[in-house]
């Protein structure tokens, strides 16, 4: 059995170990960065330590979050990165998956209250899908 | 090198030999058998000096220090190979026999650990204690912690109160004190916004705040390292090059208790390197030469730093045959680049050129052409520049102006698009009103101080949108400006800039942030990028490219002050405001040279020879043509009744040097200014009215003066 936090972006859903999640922010108050791409919302303030807070639906591939009104924040890696949600994210246990991620970044999609929820790997998704050298 | 210097020293041969000693004591109980036994010798060539049955002498010195920076490679490269044992032989045939022995290559700065020496007097945990941080390779380049040449005693109280921690801890420790203070802010908000109270009307409060500023003073001064730590190194420097070149030349060290960021110090050691050895290879003539010019033989190499405000100047000067700027001009000339039209001052700049070298022969020290360039990019990389003060025949000066701290960096705050953010007060030139703008080649260009100079719209070039057409923001070097539009500029402040960590690093367009006191960030954007996105960025046309023309008056400001330094540098700041600066060495010369041609505002010192600052103010006051031109005084005394006294002569202003910055400068005389034009047409008939004139801002620490004579 897995815990973990499941994040809503645009009607999909998505979920990260509960284990590398910090802290939900509630209407975090966010920073734009100019010249920065799509998948980086901006930075957010989270006691002093200034984070990324990225845009799941662009990470995923599922669209757009403008003005997010909720954060979660995770490790990934060595780094302190927030993820967009637009529903105050849940807790669920996850059993076995009911199929397999078919991008990087998606480790495998389990079935939760009827909804299709895929795991995904905050790592490997921002290594894959955020090039931040890249302005926009 | 003391020795040397005094050859019949005993204080110092005894210090060395203690040292020595201890050394091959040391080594040989960890096994360091190679370093126990040079150091042996080194001591017994020692005895021989202090006994008197050998001389010092230059080339013995030459290979005791060989001895002492091969000491330092063995130590740094413990592990015995046979590269080490070679070096060892080496070192040892260069020891005169019978006694010690050693040969290694110049000392280097090949920074092997780096080590953190804190020193903590004891018994007063409380009281801000002197903190040193070094690196400490090997051969000895950076020390910080205080070193006995007696060595015995003195140097075991020493170690007894320093402690060795990592730098990580140290700059882990100033980060949490940052976030402390972040959060303090946070709540003072907190108290305006949901309680509705003054936070400072809390005792608590208060309290918190004080001791919190205590703190981050006391923790900040753990990063700061006089700038004597660099003494020995270049001591040794200027000695070698010396020698090398057949030249004599003294080593002067002034202000070596001055400190800095450990980390700006860091990247002044190659600079101050290449500038003494410049100063020795190209400035100062050989003994000869000199003795023909008048000139004792022995020459002078110099450093001399100076803080001026939240700026540290480190000022390297020699009494050598100064800069021969035809010689310049002519190198310049055959590097290809443009000199017509030069002025004296910007023909001496060139030599920051690649290729610029007025070197006759290539040699170990100098002549090709690399350096100065150099020395002019790592200085610039640090916030910092380079200023030269040549003159023909009696000697240059280099002088290298850097903040004491990187982490606070004064900034000029913008809106753009409704949003905040920090451009590096360093990077810009001046503000300005908008110019007439033209597109030539599909690129907006405008004429500035006759230079044809790119312009570009901030918020379009950031992709934000274009809320409302404001003010021009000249950024770059004065060489080669780019001119920015921006929506507002806000103001000017120190801005505690911590630098992105993780992904963020990645970011091009800015630099660093800051949290603020409503918890929101401020984006401090990253000049070089801007400049460089906007040159490759084709426009076809511009906001500000309809904008009305007609540049603003130029104010005229007269600086008086009997310190070069602080002269030079106040002008540099008020230039860089768009002021036209002239400068005068005291009261008297200042009076002559207002009485020709008044100005819009003078900046003064108080204790000056001939004619001091009151006394200046006091004779403007009584002359019809300077009787209402406003007086900044810029003093080093900060007392009430100093204040007073300025008041009372008739001074409009007050600033204490050591709490003096660019931004408080410009601020102050950007008041002063503003207040000009009321307080003039009041006072028309010569009486001059109280600061309190309607229409005066409200009044702030560089003039409350003002404020309270009224």
């Amino acid at each position: 059995m897995t815990r973990v936090l499941v994040i809503a972006a645009n009607s999909a859903y998505f979920a990260v170990p509960m284990g590398s999640v910090h802290q939900v922010l509630r209407h975090p108050l966010v920073t734009r960065v100019p010249l920065s791409p799509a998948g980086l919302i901006g930075v957010v303030n989270v006691r002093g330590e200034i984070v990324p807070l990225l845009d799941t639906a662009v990470l995923t591939g599922t669209g757009k979050l403008s003005e997010p009104p909720f954060a979660v924040l995770v490790r990934s890696g060595e780094d302190m990165v927030a993820l967009s949600a637009d529903e105050l994210p849940i807790a669920a246990d996850f059993e076995e998956p009911v199929g397999a991620g078919a991008q990087p970044g998606e480790v495998a999609i389990y079935s939760n209250g009827g909804r299709l929820v895929v795991l995904v790997d905050v790592e490997e998704l921002v290594k894959n899908r955020l090039d931040l050298k890249r302005a926009s | 090198m003391a020795l040397e210097a005094a050859p019949d020293d005993q204080a110092a041969i005894d210090g060395i030999l203690r040292e020595a000693h201890t050394m091959k004591g040391a080594a040989g109980m960890v096994g360091m058998m190679r370093v126990s036994r040079l150091a042996h010798r080194l001591e017994d060539l020692l005895v021989e000096l202090r006994s008197g049955t050998r001389r010092s002498t230059p080339e013995l010195t030459d290979s005791m220090l060989m001895v002492v920076d091969g000491l330092g490679r063995l130590i740094a490269n413990p592990s015995s190979g046979e590269q080490d044992a070679s070096d060892e032989a080496a070192m040892e045939r260069l020891l005169p026999t019978p006694a010690v022995a050693a040969a290694a290559p110049p000392p280097g700065l090949s920074p092997a650990t780096v080590a953190v020496a804190v020193s903590n007097p004891p018994p007063d945990l409380l009281s801000p204690s002197p903190v040193a941080i070094s690196n400490s390779p090997p051969g000895g380049a950076l020390r910080a912690a205080p070193t006995s040449p007696q060595g015995g005693e003195a140097s075991k109280k020493v170690e007894a109160s320093t402690l060795e921690v990592p730098v990580a801890r140290i700059d882990e420790l100033n980060r949490l004190v940052g976030e402390v203070s972040a959060a303090q802010l946070r709540v003072g908000h907190v108290f305006g916004t949901e309680l509705h109270m003054d936070p400072d009307a809390n005792t608590e409060y208060r309290e918190l705040t004080k001791v919190i500023n205590q703190l981050q003073e006391v923790t900040e001064r753990t990063r700061m390292v006089p700038v004597g730590t660099l003494g020995a190194i270049l001591h040794r420097t200027v000695r070698d090059t010396a020698r090398t070149l057949g030249k004599k030349v003294r080593w002067e060290l002034i202000g070596e208790d001055i400190e800095v960021d450990r980390g700006v110090l860091e990247q002044l050691v190659s600079p101050l390197l290449h500038l003494v050895r410049n100063s020795i290879g190209h400035g100062i003539e050989t003994p000869e030469e000199r003795l023909a010019a008048g000139k004792p033989e022995e020459a002078v190499v110099r450093l001399h730093a100076t803080q001026v405000g939240s700026k540290v100047v480190i000022a390297i000067s020699d009494d050598g045959a100064g800069i021969n700027v035809a010689a310049v001009r002519a190198a310049a000339l055959k590097r290809g680049l443009q000199i017509d039209g030069l002025t004296e001052d910007e023909s001496l700049h060139l030599i920051f050129h690649t290729g610029v070298s007025t070197a006759k022969t290539l040699t170990e020290t100098s002549g090709r052409g690399v350096g100065l360039d150099v020395v002019r990019s790592a200085v610039e990389a640090i916030h910092g520049e380079v200023q030269i003060v040549n003159h023909p025949g009696a000697g240059a000066e280099f002088r290298i102006v850097v903040p004491i701290t990187l982490t606070v960096v004064p900034c000029l705050i913008v809106s753009i698009a409704g949003q905040s953010f920090a451009l590096p007060l360093h990077r810009i030139i001046r503000m300005l009103e908008a110019q007439n703008v033209q597109v030539v080649s599909g690129k907006s260009l405008a004429v500035i101080d006759g230079l044809a100079v790119p312009v570009s719209d901030l918020a379009s070039l950031l992709g934000l949108p274009t809320v409302g057409a404001g003010p021009w923001v000249l950024l770059g070097t004065a060489s080669s400006p780019h001119a920015f539009q921006v929506e507002t500029v806000m103001q000017k402040r120190d801005v505690v800039v911590r630098g992105l960590t993780g992904r963020l690093r990645e970011l091009k367009a800015v630099s660093g942030a800051s949290i603020e006191p409503n918890g929101s960030i401020l984006l401090v954007l990253d000049v070089s990028t801007l400049i460089e996105r906007s040159l490759s960025t084709v426009t076809a046309g511009s906001n500000a490219a309809d904008k009305p023309a007609g540049p603003p008056p130029q104010l005229s400001v007269v600086v008086v002050d009997d310190t070069l330094m602080v002269r030079e540098l106040q002008r540099s700041i008020l230039e860089r405001g768009g002021y036209a600066v002239r400068t005068a060495s005291d009261g008297a010369e200042a009076f002559a040279m207002l009485s020709e041609v008044p100005a819009d505002l003078v900046v003064t010192d108080v204790e000056m020879p001939n004619l001091d600052g009151l006394d200046l103010i006091t004779k403007m006051r009584s002359h019809p043509r300077l009787a209402n031109v406003p007086v900044l005084i810029v003093s080093t005394h900060g007392s009430d009744e100093d204040r007073q006294r300025g008041l009372d002569a008739g001074a409009d202003g007050y600033i204490v040097k050591t709490s003096f910055d660019e931004a408080g400068l410009l601020s102050a005389v950007s008041r002063l200014l503003g207040r000009t034009q009321s307080a003039t047409s009041q006072t028309r008939n010569g009486a001059r009215g109280p600061g309190s004139a309607p229409g005066l801002p409200a009044p702030t620490a560089e003039t409350a003066a003002t404020a309270s004579r009224a």
